[in-house]
């Protein structure tokens, strides 16, 4: 089923959302992964909470509104050319 | 304590709830009603069929054991929605287009619908999942005898043998409820509604299980957060705080392994991808599953803390969730989690056997019987019913075999390991599947070594040494075969110390890599290979069925309707055939048998039995020149190149559209010019007839009366010497502004002094200010010299000074004239108290005739050409003229003109100097 035009003149104008799309993924690997994940393995504490775990659960959810935001932006011709290829 | 009884009548009215919910569902969608089951949310709570009752139990079981490991299981799939848009969107169109069933059939559709591949994925499939249903198995009749049996009693065995186990009741359970509702029907339009209904209803209850467990262990730890700080400090719980030395490999291999296994598994396969109804909900799903993740993560270490410090160091830290409400002596709690926990186990054996059932019946037993020529159908000639028989037997073959594994393995490995042990198998799939899609000219070859070669990895390093004890094969697991130890599972290739997780996830997905590349590198494709490679990689740039490119093939349309109903059933079959029919604009009649329908057909068939045997299928009926390379590429070439033209297309329409629409534009531009030119012709016009009308009636009189008397006679002749005059100075001003727009006008520019000017002009019209007793003033700041014909740019202060007295009707006139140097440039004002310009005249002011003329034109006081004529002159010395306010006490003219360079840089720098 095709969309309208203003639809897929609007999927045009979101070429950034697209590139945070490529860019989100990429950026989570490098925050959760060693050795930049070994700069919080301290025995510090944040507000009473082990400085490890309110690192890994913050990164993880503001991930989620990251991923939130760019996928609200990505909309795409569900038969359509595919932009980012 | 909570008698047997009891709790059999809880997980027994529970398993019926579901019943109930899968049959109402189904009734709902039946009917048409039903709409919430292809909603993004009901598509999202049906991926986290991922959460099993490996992670309900096993997550708090690894967090007590090993620490923060647990959240990796979770962040790797998270990761890979994070990524949806470049791997979960591929993946689900190449599905839709090509109707694929499960990931044996995408693996074997890309590789050229290989029959023997998709089998081969198949047993991989069933040698992974099946301990993986067994832990399932193991972890309900394990949290069941928790509960019954609670505070350390040993479960006395009963005497009834296997009958007497509840993990057969539960199997048995399931079993009727996928016959049920899991195996409705065939084909394409294969959704089992009722079956998404119950999992989504799991996956909400295992997650209010989990947290309610969780708050009421926090709130049970107390003090609230400072709880962390001032438990004790065992070794098990530091884990929970921080990594150990070391946790580097694991670390990344599990979440490596759970990012995989998002994908590869084939029940998250046939969720995720096959059961996707929209590309949309993937967009929701990519920040919502993570979110349930997130959300079903929070609590797992405070749970394990709590067990770790209250509970006896005995206790079996995968029971956690269920032990720590028994020790709270809150039943209620107790048996909410145990729910919360057979919904987790249910849910993974629902979907893993339906999923599997389809692999089994359509890559392993389907061509078996296709081979065998026994698949004719039987007198109505449906095989329909044959194939849903072949799925229902499958999935009592899955069950029984996770019941046997679970009967007969030991029950001490843990949950996490065997689930891990399983995500490695799977995992296997990887490279096939996502070089698959990117990889242009990876080869069937090339699949077939790597998967063979990671799985055999697979089972030696992580299978055999798990089984080395009653297998007695521990001379092997220590010392190498023949004493090799090269060659030892846990230590290939010399990689002693290794963990066995990470050496098996290395080694195994390395050399499955390696095998694929260079295998596909050496060998070349075979030409139904290169089209579905193209088919798959290309998968964005074809849109539509149109695209699809068909093969050159002819078959009698008889043959192809009876080969539909016979897979199909004949009311699809014969909705499918009408439908095509109308599209090739034949309605009414049948389709004619062209290669676009023999590909939709064989298409079709796929979605029921899967590509490698629809193909076998089609191809004994469809006749067609042997397919070589060169045809492919042929093919290929032309649907590209339709594509190409069908985007020329659009874009040469686009661009005509435009063109139109500035032929329009401009077209309304010249039409208001020509309406502007026909106003002017009639303004003038008319300003010409007064003077001249009263000029011939004035020396008609004298013509006709040669009695005047002189005296009289010589006014006459003073006032047509008058309008004459005053119609020279029309003609004049009407040329004069006619020549400036047409930019023919000789400027006799030259370097002035504004204020000079402006002082010239004020003298000119001191006499008329006088006669009409207007007070003119002048205020000039400084010298402001500027490139322009001093004669023009008095003129235009004689107009803007002429006016301001003329229609300045106050009581105590005044008009005052100054002159100001602002950043450069010089703006004169000429300000009166006068009644102010109507504000309808406002935007008509420097108009040609805009003066309200007609109202004005007897009193003689202006063509009303002044204003236009010295917006032309000034824009003439690049400056601008404007009404910069009016109001009923007055209003102010500005002319701002620029600077001469010289002037304007000490101007400037005498502004900065704060002058």
């Amino acid at each position: 089923m095709r969309r309208s035009r203003r639809d897929r003149d609007l999927r045009v104008s979101d070429g950034r959302a697209s590139d945070l799309s490529w860019f989100l993924p990429l950026v989570g690997v490098f925050l959760l992964m060693p050795p930049l994940l070994g700069l919080f393995n301290e025995s510090r504490y944040f507000f009473g909470l082990p400085l490890l775990l309110v690192y890994l659960f913050a990164i993880w959810l503001f991930g989620i509104l990251l991923t939130a935001f760019a996928a609200r932006r990505l909309r795409w011709d569900s038969r359509g050319e595919d932009p980012s290829d | 304590m909570l008698a047997p009884s009891i709790i059999l009548l809880i997980g027994g009215s529970y398993l019926l709830l579901l019943f109930l919910i899968a049959y109402l569902t189904d009734k709902a969608v039946e009917k048409g009603r039903g709409r919430f089951i292809s909603s993004p949310l009901v598509y999202t709570l049906s991926l986290a069929v991922y959460c099993t009752s490996w992670t309900f139990y096993g997550a708090v079981g690894t967090a007590a054991r090993s620490g923060l490991e647990f959240m990796a299981i979770y962040l790797g799939p998270t990761l890979v929605f994070m990524a949806w848009w470049l791997l979960l969107r591929k993946l689900v169109r190449i599905t839709k287009d090509q109707q694929i069933t499960s990931i044996a059939d995408f693996i074997s559709a890309r590789y050229g619908k290989s029959s023997s591949l998709s089998a081969f994925v198949t047993v991989i499939a069933i040698i992974g999942i099946t301990p993986y249903i067994a832990l399932q198995l193991k972890a309900i009749t394990t949290s069941f005898n928790a509960l019954s049996h609670a505070g350390g009693e040993v479960a006395t065995p009963l005497a009834l043998g296997w009958l007497g186990d509840n993990g057969f009741w539960v199997a048995v359970a399931l079993a009727i409820f996928v016959f049920l509702f899991g195996t409705r029907n065939l084909g394409a339009d294969e959704s089992h509604p009722g079956v998404v209904a119950a999992i989504a209803f799991e996956s909400v209850i295992k997650l209010f299980a989990l947290v309610a467990v969780g708050l009421s262990v926090s709130i049970g730890l107390g003090e609230g957060f400072g709880a962390f700080r001032d438990a004790d400090w065992s070794e098990a719980v530091q884990r929970l705080y921080r990594f150990q030395e070391g946790y580097e490999t694991r670390w990344i291999a599990i979440t490596f392994l759970a990012a995989a296994a998002i994908i590869c598994l084939p029940r998250q396969f046939q969720v995720a991808i096959v059961e996707n109804r929209d590309e949309g909900h993937l967009a929701t799903a990519a920040w919502l599953f993570p979110l349930y993740l997130f959300l079903i993560s929070l609590f797992v270490v405070p749970i394990a803390l709590a067990g770790l410090t209250t509970l006896p160091e005995t206790a079996n830290p995968d029971l956690f969730v269920l032990t720590l409400p028994l020790a709270a002596e809150n039943e209620v709690l107790a048996v909410f989690a145990f729910i919360g926990g057979l919904s987790a186990a249910t849910s993974m054996v629902i979907v893993a056997s339906i999923a599997l059932s389809i692999m089994i019946s359509n890559h392993l037993v389907t061509p078996l019987l296709l081979r065998a020529n026994l698949l004719q159908g039987g007198a109505r000639g449906d095989i329909s019913k044959t194939l849903l028989l072949i799925r229902r037997l499958a999935i009592v073959a899955i069950l029984t075999l996770g019941f046997l594994y679970y009967r007969e393995s030991s029950s001490t490995v843990a949950l996490a390991s065997i689930g891990l042990i399983s995500f490695v198998g799977v995992a296997q799939f990887l490279p096939a599947l996502v070089g698959g899609i990117f990889w242009r000219n990876a080869t069937k070859a090339g699949a077939f070594s790597g998967l063979a070669l990671g799985v055999t990895v697979w089972l030696y390093c992580l299978l055999v040494p798990s089984f080395a004890a009653s297998w007695h094969l521990e001379g092997l697991v220590q010392q190498g075969p023949w004493g090799f130890s090269l060659l030892k599972p846990t230590a290939l290739f010399g990689s002693e110390g290794w963990d066995p997780l990470v050496h098996a996830v290395f080694w195994s997905l390395l050399l499955n890599s390696l095998a694929y590349m260079a295998v596909s590198v050496v060998t070349s494709q075979t030409p139904i290979e290169r089209l579905q490679s193209a088919l798959f990689v290309d998968v964005f740039t074809r849109s539509g069925d149109a695209a699809l490119p068909a093969l050159p093939r002819s078959a009698r349309v008889e043959d192809l309707y009876n080969l539909a109903r016979t897979v199909l059933g004949p009311d699809r079959a014969k909705s499918l055939f009408q439908e095509q029919a109308a599209l090739q604009g034949r309605p009414g009649q049948s389709p004619l048998p062209d290669p676009q329908l023999i590909g939709f057909v064989e298409r079709q068939l796929a979605g029921g039995i899967g590509a490698a045997s629809a193909r076998l299928m089609v191809s004994r009926i469809a006749q067609g020149e042997a397919l070589s390379v060169h045809t492919v590429m042929a093919l290929l070439e032309e649907t590209q190149q339709a594509i190409a033209h069908s985007r020329a297309l659009e874009r040469k329409s686009e661009e005509l559209r435009r063109t139109a629409e500035q032929l329009k534009s401009a077209n309304e531009k010249l039409t208001k010019l020509d309406e502007m030119k026909d106003d002017f012709l009639s303004r003038v016009s008319h300003e010409l007839r007064t003077p001249m009308t009263s000029i011939r009636s004035f020396a008609e009189l004298l013509d006709e009366r040669q009695d005047l008397d002189p005296e009289r006679a010589q006014r006459f002749v003073t006032i047509i010497h008058e309008e004459s005059e005053r119609l020279t100075r029309l003609l004049d001003e009407i040329l004069d502004l006619s020549r400036m727009e047409r930019d023919q006008m000789d400027w006799n520019l030259e370097r002035v002094d504004a204020g000079q000017v402006l002082a010239d002009a004020a003298a000119t019209m001191s006499g008329l200010a006088e006669r009409q007793g207007v007070q003119l003033s002048l205020d000039i700041e400084a010298e402001a010299w500027v490139e322009a014909d001093p004669d023009r740019l008095k003129q235009v202060f004689l107009n803007l000074f002429s006016n301001a007295i003329k229609f300045n009707t106050a009581v105590a006139p005044q008009v005052r004239g100054w002159l100001r140097l602002r950043f450069g440039r010089v703006e004169i004002r000429i300000t009166d108290n006068g009644p102010g310009v109507p504000a309808s005249e406002h935007e008509r002011l420097f108009t040609k005739f805009a003066r309200g003329w007609r109202e004005r034109a007897g009193q003689a006081k202006g063509s009303g050409l002044g204003l236009a004529i010295s917006a032309q002159i000034v824009r003439s010395f690049s400056g601008t003229i404007a009404l910069e306010e009016s109001s009923d006490r007055g209003s102010t003219f500005c002319v701002a003109l620029p600077l001469l360079e010289t002037q304007a840089g000490t101007e400037r720098l005498a502004t900065l100097q704060g002058r």
